[in-house]
């Protein structure tokens, strides 16, 4: 990372379709505009993005895993999503990954209680499994953090 | 520019993101402006709201030249120029 990269930092302790949809749009304003945006996936959001949990997440699935205070809004918003275009919020995370400006983290405790020791066990969008240490270092550096939860 | 000198415009590059919400008509943007010789203009048809206010803050931060917008009927037509 470089000293002059303008740094977004992201905890992400949630793992459902409406808040990995909203994520997206932040994630590719602040990209778009020259930011990083490196993201600490802790509990929840570190289960969302197990290989086996991916597919759980599609946000034009009403059977998905929405927030369940939302549930019952989910067939009416992904209607209003379809007729409005919107991305997948998948897409979105991987364009701003190929662009070479996301970094997703994943809490070493989360990946622990998850039983995951290797990034092996999570979607390729996660690069790598680390400590509230470093987070600290990163998010120190940030121009402002976001908490999700 | 006012209305009547963006109507004047000739683009060199017409992208229609009509239909699409945020962020996709700034995606939109950003890869077309890389079709856009040095110099040239782009014109953005966005029925999304926000390009108004999103597409001079990209231009800012990347050096290009907002011109303005003309509404339509239910959607903008949105202007830049490429920076030299």
């Amino acid at each position: 990372m470089s000293e002059e990269q303008e740094i977004v930092a992201v905890v992400l302790n949630k793992g459902t379709v409406d808040a990995l949809q909203n994520l997206s749009s932040l994630i590719t304003g602040a990209t778009m505009m020259g930011a990083k945006v490196v993201i600490f996936l802790q509990t929840w959001g570190a289960w969302a993005f197990l290989k086996e949990n991916i597919s759980k997440l599609d946000q034009f699935d009403e059977n998905a895993f929405w927030s369940p205070e939302y549930k019952e809004h989910a067939a009416s918003v992904i209607k209003e999503m379809k007729r409005a275009g919107t991305a997948s919020w998948y897409e979105l995370f991987k364009e701003a990954k190929e662009e070479g400006l996301l970094e997703i983290l994943v809490c070493s405790t989360a990946a622990e209680q998850w039983g995951a020791n290797t990034t092996e066990a999570f979607d390729d969008l996660v690069d790598d499994i680390t400590g509230v240490f470093e987070w600290h270092e990163i998010a120190k550096k940030s121009t402002y953090t976001y908490y999700i939860g | 520019m006012d209305v009547e000198e963006l109507k004047n415009l000739k683009p060199d590059l017409v992208v229609d993101a009509r239909g699409q919400s945020c962020p996709g008509p700034m995606l939109e943007a950003k890869k077309a402006l890389t079709k856009v010789p040095a110099g040239g203009i782009l014109e953005v048809l966005s029925s999304d709201k926000g390009t108004r206010r999103d597409l001079p803050a990209l231009c800012k931060k990347m050096g290009h030249e907002f011109l303005g917008y003309i509404e339509e009927g239910g959607y903008d037509r949105l202007f830049v120029r490429k920076k030299k």
